[in-house]
């Protein structure tokens, strides 16, 4: 064995191992002696879930399995073309865009404002990012790179005859959600991103 | 046959799935999806139409490259409910006085292994994510590390809140923790062959300070203290202190343990 793998590939595949020994522990010990404290931990993880039996199932409620659900349909099936900086929003028109919003956890107008890139892209954190790029299936590099282009002036906005088009100013993250009527389930999906 | 797992081995070579998943997959290909799904709904692990974890991962992960969401709604369902089930109910076998933060701390582990494993799920679905291959090969463990990396963030956040009041390097052992190791050990202790006995051993080890735990998981598994062979694993070697400190570690362990299983152990 060598040294080199990652310490998530390694505990995976110690957890998978056929028997939880002291050879088998021995065997990772040594070959991986920067990961010790990890692997002894999860020894005595998997310990506990051979010795003390299923947890209950407590039925979950049907609102956060939905929102799960919801989040990995809207991904479709693979052979749909990974989505890039310039199509990101292209998949995501109306139904889909109410659903990508439904996944996201967050009200449609702070989707719209991020379609239209009026939030400062740094001040966007990383978990959300990471969360977006997997409802959007893209990359998380995509969806950065999405964000940092310039603010679109929308055509709604282009055509009224009463102002003149300008693109608006861009606003922080946290000042947008500020603005927006979130539940306590928005709430607390967005407070995940940033812990 | 199933599509083989992508996940490669150390030597280079391709993870497989054991022998009976592939052929429960194998004899589950063969039903209609209705008839599927009612197999994967039993929860008595007993039953012999029982579908195992690693199966019904599979089930889902087909839903790759297809688009018949009525029928993964289901499955998916099913699922997220045997990630739960894979989970150890710790909270079970604690003191009464402990039950209600080991409970609340139970519910927190249980969200966030569902989120981390949500997350697998969707990139494996975007894409092919090949950490789901280990979900494939053996369920309870993989989700055990999910566990652990989900533990992780609390017992940091142990570490900070808990002033240091001891001192590794003072204090010997005294005789009565050398017998209380002697009984806590479990190939001389028949105490621990009895499973409700050592479910309450695991779940008081499992709230020990995490370089205490280590000790008592190396004691556990027969790794000696220290050894003049240079070749032996021993754990003053492996969590690289002092002998002194190992000892110290173990005898506060043993005490903290004695305590929580007074009723096993006599006082």
């Amino acid at each position: 064995m060598t040294g080199e793998r990652s310490a998530e590939d390694v505990l995976y595949a110690f957890a998978v191992e056929p028997r939880h020994d002291r050879q088998t522990l021995e065997r990772y010990l040594k070959s991986y002696p920067q990961f010790a404290e990890d692997l002894l931990d999860l020894s005595h993880e998997l310990r506990l879930s051979a010795d003390l039996g299923p947890a209950d199932v407590l039925a979950e409620d049907e609102a956060s399995f939905q929102a799960a659900w919801r989040q990995y349909a809207a991904i479709g099936p693979q052979g749909a073309s990974p989505a890039s900086a310039d199509n990101l929003f292209d998949r995501f028109k109306g139904r889909a865009f109410v659903a990508l919003a439904e996944a996201l956890l967050v009200p449609r107008s702070v989707l719209a404002a991020l379609r239209d890139r009026l939030v400062v892209p740094s001040s966007i954190p990383q978990g959300f990012i990471r969360r977006f790029a997997v409802a959007a299936s893209a990359t998380v590099e995509a969806v950065q790179q999405y964000l940092a282009l310039p603010p679109v002036t929308s055509a709604a906005t282009s055509f009224r005859a009463d102002q003149k088009p300008v693109a608006q100013a861009q606003i922080t993250f946290e000042a947008l959600l500020a603005q927006s009527t979130l539940t306590e389930e928005q709430l607390a999906a967005l407070q995940k991103d940033v812990e | 046959m199933p599509e083989p797992l992508r996940k490669k081995k150390d030597d280079g070579s391709l993870y497989t799935r054991p022998p009976d998943v592939e052929a429960s997959i194998d004899a589950l290909l063969a039903l209609g999806r209705a008839a599927l799904v009612e197999r994967c709904r039993i929860t008595d692990s007993r039953n012999p139409d029982y579908v195992k974890s690693e199966c019904i991962l599979h089930f889902v992960r087909l839903s790759r490259a297809d688009n018949n969401d009525r029928h993964f709604e289901e499955l998916f369902r099913i699922l997220r409910a045997r990630v739960q089930r894979a989970l150890p109910a710790v909270e079970r076998f604690v003191e009464e006085g402990a039950k209600a933060s080991a409970q609340s701390s139970a519910v927190q582990i249980r969200d966030a292994v569902l989120f981390r494993f949500q997350e697998l799920l969707c990139l494996d679905r975007a894409g092919y994510d090949e950490r789901l291959d280990y979900f494939e090969i053996k369920f309870d463990g993989a989700i055990a590390n999910l566990r652990l990396t989900a533990r992780r963030k609390a017992w940091k956040d142990d570490k900070r809140s808990s002033p240091l009041t001891y001192d590794d390097e003072t204090s010997e052992p005294t005789k009565e923790v050398e017998d209380a190791l002697a009984r806590l050990h479990p190939l001389s202790a028949s105490k621990i062959d009895d499973p409700a006995c050592r479910s309450r051993l695991d779940a008081a080890i499992d709230s020990l300070p995490a370089d205490q735990r280590r000790v008592i998981e190396m004691l556990l598994q027969n790794f000696q203290i220290e050894s003049d062979d240079p070749e032996m694993t021993t754990i003053v070697k492996v969590l690289g202190c002092a002998e002194k400190t190992v000892r110290n570690r173990r005898d506060r362990a043993i005490a903290t343990l004695r305590a929580a299983l007074a009723e096993e152990f006599g006082s």
